[in-house]
């Protein structure tokens, strides 16, 4: 994303090339801020509605634009030679307003789509105009990584004086929305942006204005874009992470901390209201031990990920649905003795268990199997949307007893 | 539509300077959460807060910068002097040398803001009465000689907190009233809420901002 305040005299605008289309000549724009680059495109006229503006409001010279010609205005030759002219009018025109650089010039050159300041004054606008009204009607408000990432970017700027000064335009309009939204999404992208040579997913962004969230739900936003999470540990109750390529939860999890290694946790990192986690379509391998800054779990959603085994959920008091469908938990021989069967079979509040999709799930009598090792509490048990029949739970409370029977035995022997 | 967030008629833009440490973001979150933060973090740049109060009948909406007071924020910080409608200078009574910078942070404000931007001045800390080091008079005495509305306050406590930030509306608003600030000047800091929901002014609903693009 381009910081214009920032690169001002590492800027360039030029016009290098021409296209037709319907009849019609286009003149290709190609913007350089630093390292951003962006092309946009203009015919003749564009360029002469802009030039009165600028001519009537800013000071611009009358005569610099190159004059108008009606006949034989199509040869190759003379768009060459009108090319040659306009980017020269350009590069006058951006030398001339470069420190001011009024919006009619920025809308032009399409400064408001990959320009930080100009962006935001845009969606200030909005924001002040229709804030309110997104913040009563709408369920939830989509950013993209492009606007966070200018927000993030905007409060560590010196706010540059601008030729702009209607407070309709002040940045406060952004926070003061963002401090009272309360469900988020978030959609990246790796393909690049417009024109741009801008990929969405290479931009960082903090959560910290944020303030009141509730709900947030990221889709294919890598973990390492985020660089804080601000106060959502306090208040956020619903999270979901999908398509992320997470490998493990403590990616978003402990997004912001820098040693994530168990012991020098403190408290303050805990998700304090968070409830509903899913994290489906990941390449989560293993549940990590970060399930533990989750004291208030009720719901995880796991479907979809590359899980073969559990660690020690047992901490989850509260887990009530539990999805590990689509994952890769096999057949092993005693497989019901396996740690995590049982450390499931322990969660008192659980009440949904999917499993479907996983090799284990083709097993033979595999759902009385499953059922089996909840003992008194397999009548409450619905295992893949399906409460037990009662011929399972008759061939679970056989398959029990003969367990039973069976460890008995082994501990007297 | 007679209640709630979204329910006021003005926009006052606040903006909260002084030293490191004298408790900038505490008066803040003491004023829109009530809640104190004990081990509140150094503030980095800027911070944001708003909160709805209520002025002569009126609901007036307060967007609050809270600034950074180490120095090597300053750059950052002084830019968002402009277009404030109030400036609260905070002072801490437990360190003179907070106090004694007082008049440095006058002269920011004074020069980066314009002349109808009221001016409240706190000394914060007043629960830590017995290691005080400025005392109320002087303090005073400064207010009343710069023409700065002054109480002692203190973040923890939540005393005189609520005055400060409501005296300080109270007066932007008088000044509205009394037509001394124009509510059409660009830096006067003072906006009307606009039109009201489900009625814009102008400008469709951008589409950018709702897609999922």
């Amino acid at each position: 994303m381009s910081s214009f305040v920032n690169h001002r005299e590492d800027s360039t605008v030029t016009v290098e090339e021409t296209s037709t289309k319907d009849n019609v000549t286009y003149y290709k724009i190609t913007v350089k801020v630093g390292s951003v680059r962006w092309t946009v495109l203009h015919r003749y006229n564009d360029f002469v509605e802009l030039h009165d503006k600028l001519v009537s409001d800013h000071g611009v010279a009358k005569e610099l634009l190159p004059p108008k010609k009606v006949i034989r205005n199509k040869t190759p030759k003379f768009v060459e030679q009108r090319r040659e002219a306009l980017s020269e009018y350009l590069k006058n025109v951006f030398n001339y307003l470069k420190l001011t650089m009024p919006s009619e010039f920025a809308h032009f050159l399409d400064f408001h789509l990959y320009d930080i300041f100009f962006l935001l004054q845009d969606l200030a606008k909005t924001l002040f105009l229709e804030g309110d009204n997104m913040l009563e009607n709408e369920k939830s408000h989509n950013f993209t990584p492009l606007q966070l990432h200018a927000i993030s970017e905007r409060l560590k700027m010196a706010c540059p004086m601008t030729e702009k000064q209607d407070q309709m335009y002040d940045f406060s309009h952004i926070l003061d929305f963002c401090s009272q939204l309360r469900s988020l999404n978030i959609e990246g992208s790796y393909e690049k942006l417009g024109t741009s040579n801008i990929v969405p997913n290479d931009l960082h962004f903090d959560l910290i204005p944020f303030k009141s969230l509730l709900e947030l739900k990221i889709l294919g936003v890598p973990m390492a874009c985020i660089q804080s999470v601000g106060g959502l540990r306090d208040t956020l109750i619903s999270l979901s992470v999908s398509t992320a390529s997470v490998v493990s939860l403590n990616e978003f999890l402990l997004v912001d901390i820098l040693h994530k290694d168990p012991s020098s946790i403190a408290d303050t990192v805990k998700w304090k209201k968070l409830s509903v986690i899913n994290f489906a379509s990941n390449n989560i391998d293993n549940v990590d031990w970060a399930i533990k800054l989750v004291p208030r779990l009720q719901h995880l959603s796991l479907s979809s990920n590359k899980l073969k085994e559990l660690c020690d959920i047992s901490c989850l008091h509260d887990l009530r649905v539990l999805n590990l469908s689509m994952n890769s938990f096999s057949i092993c021989e005693n497989w019901h003795a396996k740690i995590e069967v049982q450390h499931i079979c322990k969660l008192p509040c659980l009440e949904y268990l999917w499993l479907t999709a996983n090799p284990v799930a083709s097993s033979i009598d595999y759902r009385v199997k499953v059922l089996e090792q909840f003992n008194a509490r397999m009548t409450e048990i619905c295992l893949d949307n399906e409460k037990a029949s009662e011929k399972e739970l008759d061939t679970a409370r056989v398959l029990q007893a003969l367990r039973v029977v069976k460890e008995e035995t082994t501990n007297f022997a | 539509m007679t209640s709630g967030p979204y329910n006021y008629s003005y926009i006052f833009k606040y903006i909260i300077i002084g030293d490191m440490g004298v408790g900038k973001s505490c008066l803040l979150h003491q004023f829109t959460d009530k809640k104190f933060m004990a081990d509140c973090p150094h503030t980095i740049g800027v911070e944001f807060g708003t909160r709805i109060i209520e002025v002569a009948g009126q609901k007036i909406k307060l967007q609050i910068w809270d600034t950074a007071g180490q120095e090597r924020f300053r750059a950052v910080t002084r830019s968002y002097y402009r277009g404030a409608a109030g400036a609260l200078m905070v002072y801490d009574i437990t360190r003179r040398s907070t106090y004694n910078h007082l008049s440095s942070w006058l002269t920011d404000t004074r020069n980066l803001t314009n002349p109808s931007t009221v001016i409240f001045l706190i000394g914060n800390k007043s629960d830590l009465d017995g290691q005080r080091d400025v005392t109320y008079e002087e303090a005073k005495q400064f207010a009343d000689e710069n023409g700065l509305m002054f109480v002692e306050a203190s973040a923890k406590t939540g005393q005189n907190v609520e005055e400060a930030f409501l005296e300080t509306a109270k007066k932007i608003y008088q000044s509205i009233q009394d037509g001394r600030l124009d509510l059409n000047a660009a830096e006067s800091g003072v906006q009307h809420k606009p039109a009201s929901p489900g009625r814009p002014l102008a400008a469709p609903p951008a589409a950018r901002d709702n897609c999922a693009c």
